[in-house]
C-alpha cells in the first residue's frame, strides 16, 4: 500500500525535473505558440495580430499569372533543410557498418570505439572553425592537397554547388561514429548469438546473416535512430551556418533554424520567428507520426 | 479509500506548489528595473561601460577608465568587454531594461536609436563641447530627428592596403593618394603573376571590391523611403568589380565583398598572394602585428566615377535608462579627448582634428599612413540611417553574392533585391511583422 509519505518522497525526488520541464520547456513552448500570434520587437508591448504571421509566412498572391510566395526565403530555406536531411540515410548506413565492424573481436576494439566517438564529443565551434580552415578556397588543406595532384578545388563554402555538400560531408564525419553508432552497437549486442549459429548451420553466408538477422533485429534501433535523426535534421546545421557560412552564398546554406534565429535575434521579429518555429514543430510532429505508423508494420515482423 | 483521497489532495497541493515556483520564476524574469547601475555600499556611484573590444585596443579603454577613476574617486566604473555581436547583446540587454549605463556604438546606431533607448545629449553637447574641433561626421552620424545622441571618438574607414615588396619586384611605383582607376588597373595587371607558369595565377593584383561610393551607388534612399539598388550606378559598381576578376583577371573570383566575419584578409595579404587589398581600419593593428617584417602601407581609393570611401564611426553613447546621466556624460567625454583617440589609432582615425594632425606629424613616413587616412576621411560615405537597416541590407548582400559567383547578372540580382527591399519596407510601414 502506498503511504502519503511515499508520495511525498516520490514527488520530492521528481520535483527538480518537473519544475525544470515546466519552466524551461512547457512554459517556453506555450509562450512560442502565443507569441506566434503576436507582433513583438522586444521593445514595444506585444500586439495580438491573429494569424497574420502565418499568412505572411505560408501565403502568397497570384501576380501576372505567376504565383508569388509572401516569403520565398522561407520555402527556400525549408528546401535547404530537407536537402541537408538527404545525408541521414548515409549517416545511418555508415553508423551501422561501423558498429558492425567495431562489434567484431578485433584487437584494440575499445580504442577504436573511443576514436570514432571523439567527433561527437569534440563537435563545437572549435571543430567548425577547423573545418572552415580545411575548406578555405585559397589556403585550405583540402585545396592544397588537390593542387598537388593538379586539381583546382572550388571555394567550398562560397560555392553555390559545393557549400551544402561540404557541410553535409562534415556532418557525416561527425555523426557516423557518434551516438547512432553507440546505439547500433548496443542493439547488436542484444541479438542472440544462437540466431547466427542456427543460420550458420543452415549454411547462410555472412551477408545473408546480416540481411536476414542483423537488419530485422535492429529494426527498433533503426526506427529510433531514424526518428531522432529526422528531428535533429529539422533543427540541424544551425551551428555550421552560423560559424562557417553565415547562411551564404545567397542563402544557399541557410537552414530553417538559422532563419528563425535571424528573425528573432538579429532582426527582432519575435512573433514571426515564433510562427516559423511553430511550423517547424508541426513538420517534426507529422514526420514522427508518419515514422511511427510505418514502423508499426515493420516492428510486427521482427 | 481515505489513503487514496489523501494522496489526491496531496497531488493537488503539490501542483499548487509547483505552479507557485513557476510563477516566482516568471516574476523574477519580469523584473524590469535596471540592474547594471547601482550605488555601491560605500556610497559610490557605479557605472557600467560596455565596449566591443579586442586585445589590440583593450589597453586604451583601461587607461581612459583608470584616469577617470583617479580624477573622480566618487565614481566606480566597470568595463564590460563584449565579444561577438555587440549590437545584438546591447539590444537584448536594453529590451530587458538591464542595459549598461554607457555603451560602444557604431553603424548599428541607426537600428537602435528609433527605439528610444539612448539618452538625448543635445543640451550637454552644446554646454560642454567645442564641436568645431571634431570631424563633421562625428556629430552628424549620431543625430536622429534633429537630436544628438552621441559624438564619435573615431572614424572607421575602408581603404587600400598594398605590399611594397611586391610593387618593387614588379617595378611598379607605389600608389599615391588621388590616383585614378586607370592607374589602379594598370598596377593591378602588372602585379597579377603566374609565377610557376602552370596557367594558374599565384599572385593577384587586387582582392576586395572597389567601394559603392566610388560609383555613387546607393542601396536605400537616405530618408529610407525606398530601394535604389537597381540604379545604373549600382549596376556599374557590380559590373566593374566583376570585370576585375572575369575580364581583367586581376582579382580572384567571388572574393569581392565576402562576409567580413568569414574572411581573414590579413592571412592572404601576409602570404603575398595579393599585392593590393581593401582593408578596414580595424584590421590594421593585426596587420601591424602579423606583417611586422613586411613593408606595406595604405592609400586612399582610386577615383572611379568619383572619390569615395566606405565609412563608419565609433562612439560611446548613454543608455536612456541610466540612473546617473550626468556622471555617465562625464565619463563619455573622456573618450572624446584626443589622448584617448590617439591611443586607439589605427583601429580608428581620431575624430578630433587636432589629434589627426598631431598623429600625422608624429607618424610621418610610417605605415599605416595617417595622411592617406585623413584624405580618405574627406570622401566618406556611410550607410543611410534607416530603421531595420540590417534586415533590409541582407537582401542586397545576398543578391551581391549571386553576382560575385556569376549566378545572376548585376541587373537580375539588383532587380530581385529591389523588389524584396521595397516589399519588406512596405511591410514594416504597415507594422506587419
Amino acid at each position: 500500500m502506498i503511504k502519503p509519505r511515499d508520495n511525498l518522497t516520490a514527488f520530492a525526488f521528481l520535483s527538480p525535473n518537473i519544475i525544470g520541464f515546466l519552466t524551461f520547456t512547457l512554459l517556453p513552448v506555450a509562450a512560442v505558440l502565443i507569441l506566434s500570434l503576436c507582433r513583438w520587437d522586444l521593445f514595444r508591448p506585444a500586439e495580438f495580430v491573429g494569424f497574420r504571421n502565418y499568412r505572411l509566412l505560408l501565403g502568397g498572391t497570384m501576380r501576372d499569372g505567376v504565383w508569388e510566395w509572401n516569403d520565398p526565403r522561407f520555402w527556400r530555406f525549408l528546401g535547404n533543410t530537407f536537402f541537408y536531411m538527404l545525408a541521414i540515410p548515409f549517416a545511418m548506413i555508415g553508423s551501422l557498418l561501423l558498429a558492425c565492424i567495431l562489434n567484431q573481436k578485433l584487437q584494440g576494439r575499445a580504442f577504436f570505439r573511443a576514436v570514432f566517438y571523439i567527433p561527437s564529443i569534440a563537435m563545437g565551434v572549435g571543430i567548425l572553425l577547423l573545418w572552415r580552415f580545411l575548406y578555405d578556397g585559397n589556403s585550405g588543406l583540402i585545396n592544397s592537397g588537390l593542387a598537388h595532384i593538379g586539381i583546382t578545388g572550388p571555394d567550398w563554402l562560397r560555392s553555390f554547388e559545393w557549400s551544402k555538400p561540404a557541410i553535409m560531408t562534415m556532418g557525416l564525419w561527425a555523426s557516423i561514429g557518434g551516438t547512432n553508432m553507440v546505439l547500433y552497437l548496443a542493439g547488436l549486442q542484444n541479438i542472440s548469438p544462437e540466431l547466427y549459429e542456427a543460420a550458420e548451420i543452415d549454411g547462410a553466408s555472412p551477408f545473408r546473416q546480416f540481411l536476414n538477422i542483423t537488419i530485422p533485429m535492429l529494426a527498433p534501433t533503426t526506427f529510433f535512430v531514424l526518428v531522432t535523426s529526422i528531428i535533429g535534421g529539422f533543427q540541424g546545421e544551425f551551428d555550421s551556418a552560423y560559424v562557417m557560412t553565415k547562411g551564404g552564398p545567397d542563402g544557399a546554406t541557410t537552414p530553417l533554424s538559422y532563419y528563425i534565429y535571424r528573425h528573432a535575434f538579429e532582426w527582432f521579429n519575435m512573433g514571426y520567428a515564433a510562427a516559423i518555429a511553430v511550423i517547424m514543430f508541426a513538420l517534426i510532429f507529422v514526420a514522427t507520426l508518419i515514422n511511427w505508423k510505418l514502423s508499426k508494420g515493420g516492428g510486427a515482423n521482427v | 479509500m481515505m489513503k487514496v483521497a489523501f494522496g489526491k489532495i496531496f497531488v493537488l497541493e503539490w501542483l499548487k506548489l509547483m505552479l507557485s515556483v513557476m510563477l516566482a520564476f516568471a516574476l523574477m524574469s519580469c523584473d524590469r528595473a535596471p540592474t547594471s547601475t547601482t550605488v555601491g555600499g560605500n556610497g559610490k556611484v557605479r557605472l557600467v561601460l560596455a565596449v566591443s573590444v579586442n586585445p589590440k585596443d583593450r589597453a586604451s579603454y583601461q587607461a581612459a577608465v583608470r584616469d577617470f577613476r583617479a580624477a573622480h574617486p566618487e565614481i566606480e566604473v566597470d568595463v564590460m568587454e563584449v565579444a561577438g555581436d555587440i549590437y545584438q547583446k546591447m539590444l537584448i540587454m536594453m529590451a530587458a531594461r538591464n542595459a549598461p549605463d554607457l555603451m560602444w556604438m557604431g553603424q548599428g546606431f541607426s537600428g537602435m536609436v528609433d527605439r528610444g533607448v539612448f539618452l538625448d545629449v543635445t543640451d550637454r553637447v552644446k554646454r560642454d563641447l567645442d564641436t568645431t574641433i571634431y570631424a563633421p561626421q562625428a556629430l552628424e552620424w549620431y543625430q536622429h530627428d534633429g537630436r544628438q545622441y552621441g559624438v564619435a571618438f573615431g572614424l572607421d574607414l575602408r581603404l587600400i592596403c598594398y605590399n611594397k615588396a611586391l610593387f618593387d619586384e614588379a617595378k611598379v611605383s607605389y600608389p599615391q593618394n588621388g590616383w585614378t582607376y586607370d592607374q589602379f588597373l594598370q598596377a593591378a595587371k602588372a602585379l597579377t603573376i603566374d609565377r610557376d607558369g602552370d596557367g594558374r595565377i599565384d599572385q593577384y593584383g587586387f582582392e576586395g571590391d572597389l567601394d559603392l561610393s566610388l560609383f555613387n551607388a546607393k542601396v536605400i534612399s537616405e530618408e529610407g523611403k525606398g530601394a535604389l539598388c537597381n540604379s545604373p550606378e549600382m549596376i556599374d559598381f557590380l559590373q566593374t568589380n566583376v570585370d576585375l576578376s572575369e575580364i581583367h583577371k586581376v582579382s580572384p573570383r567571388g572574393q569581392q565583398t565576402a562576409n567580413e566575419q568569414l574572411k581573414d584578409p590579413v592571412t592572404t595579404f601576409r602570404q603575398g598572394k595579393t599585392a593590393m587589398m581593401t582593408m578596414a581600419t580595424w584590421n590594421l593593428p593585426e596587420l601591424q602585428d602579423r606583417c611586422a617584417e613586411m613593408r606595406w602601407d595604405v592609400v586612399s581609393n582610386p577615383a572611379v566615377r568619383q572619390n569615395g570611401h566606405w565609412g563608419s564611426s565609433q562612439a560611446i553613447v548613454i543608455s536612456a535608462d541610466t540612473r546617473f546621466p550626468e556622471q555617465s556624460w562625464m565619463l563619455a567625454k573622456v573618450f572624446l579627448h584626443k589622448d584617448f583617440q590617439m591611443g586607439k589609432f589605427p583601429v580608428i582615425l581620431p575624430s578630433n582634428i587636432e589629434a589627426q594632425k598631431e598623429l600625422a606629424g608624429r607618424l610621418r613616413g610610417k605605415a599605416p599612413s595617417v595622411e592617406s587616412m585623413i584624405i580618405a576621411s574627406r570622401s566618406l560615405y556611410r550607410m543611410p540611417r534607416v530603421p531595420r537597416m540590417r534586415e533590409l541590407m541582407q537582401f542586397w548582400l545576398d543578391a551581391t553574392e549571386s553576382v560575385w559567383a556569376l549566378k545572376l547578372t548585376p541587373q537580375q540580382a539588383m532587380d530581385r533585391a529591389f523588389g524584396q527591399i521595397n516589399r519588406a519596407m512596405a511591410m514594416h510601414r504597415e507594422n506587419a511583422i
